[in-house]
């Protein structure tokens, strides 16, 4: 069962934060060992497993990153690890920013780290909103994935100001 | 988790940091990234056109203490090398050299493949052709 299932909501790489937080609540209150005290052995093994993926889930749901790093897994489209080439260019850009993250101000790197972000999500965010399991095509994920890696390096740079 | 003397030593005195002339013929330039983590490496070499030995190396990486010792070592140990031994290096001698943790290992990679990015943009740049390396397991 994925976390999808688990939680009996629409695959989806933005889920419904209400939704998502509202079933976190109802499950954990159903699989809560102490409801399972005089359940058999295997019956509360597999509660405290079923309990344990509701917190895993809502982990991955409450951060938008792994939240399209675990669809792309579940598609069989990113492994763990995975060497992904991006674009010169792009590598290129981001070795400037973080000179520039040592040299200039914190206020105007996070303004162009934020310009970026909005440049390369553009492209996406139609498919990022409306994904729907076999309406949305392969190679939309696949442009998903490039944001996903792009974003990683913009992650680090706005950690490294922190 | 603990970083072994040696990478603490390249990381605090990183040899070779800086930038050499990605215009001249004699120059090669490697720009790699490792996307899971976001770090981001340039290698360059400077080759000399008559004997074929890369006479200065230099880095900047942008990324965790084992990526910067990585390509620090990595530039140490190119220079006064041919660029057809420059080619040996391989990414497990760095993690010898370094003591490298499993969990560290994909930065001695990503320092391979910066030399070797290198080396192809120093053979495009001078008319032969770029080699196809294979890839490594990251694990």
């Amino acid at each position: 069962m994925n976390y999808f299932e688990l939680y009996n909501i629409p695959v989806s790489l933005q889920p419904d934060q209400q939704v998502v937080k509202q079933r976190f609540y109802e499950l954990s209150r159903k699989y809560h060992p102490d409801f399972y005290s005089n359940a058999s052995e295997d019956e509360q093994a597999d509660v405290l497993e079923k309990s344990s993926a509701v917190n895993k889930a809502f982990k991955v749901f409450s951060n938008p990153d792994e939240t399209v790093k675990y669809v792309l897994q579940q598609k069989g489209l990113l492994e763990e690890e995975e060497k992904y080439q991006l674009p010169p260019q792009f590598l290129m850009e981001m070795m400037e920013l973080n000179e520039a993250a040592l040299e200039q101000e914190k206020a105007s790197v996070q303004q162009q780290v934020s310009n970026i972000q909005n440049e390369i999500y553009e492209p996406v965010k139609a498919i990022m909103e409306n994904y729907q399991e076999g309406v949305t095509f392969k190679e939309e994920l696949l442009q998903v994935k490039e944001y996903y890696f792009k974003k990683k390096y913009l992650n680090r740079i706005l950690e490294g100001l922190a | 988790m603990a970083y072994s003397e040696k990478v603490i030593d390249h990381y605090q005195n990183p040899k070779n940091v800086g930038t050499l002339d990605k215009g001249s013929k004699n120059v090669g330039t490697g720009l790699v990234g490792a996307p899971e983590c976001g770090d981001v490496m340039r290698l360059q070499i400077e080759v000399d056109d008559a004997t074929g030995v890369i006479k200065d190396a230099k880095f900047k990486t942008f990324g965790c203490g084992s990526a910067i010792a990585s390509s620090s070592l990595a530039t140490e140990w190119l220079k006064g090398k041919t660029v057809d031994q420059a080619l040996e290096i391989d990414n497990m001698a760095i993690v010898e050299e370094l003591n490298l943790p499993p969990v560290k290992i994909h930065c001695s990679v990503l320092a391979e493949d910066a030399i070797k990015a290198a080396i192809n943009d120093y053979r495009t740049k001078n008319g032969m052709e770029a080699l196809k390396f294979e890839e490594k397991g990251v694990h």
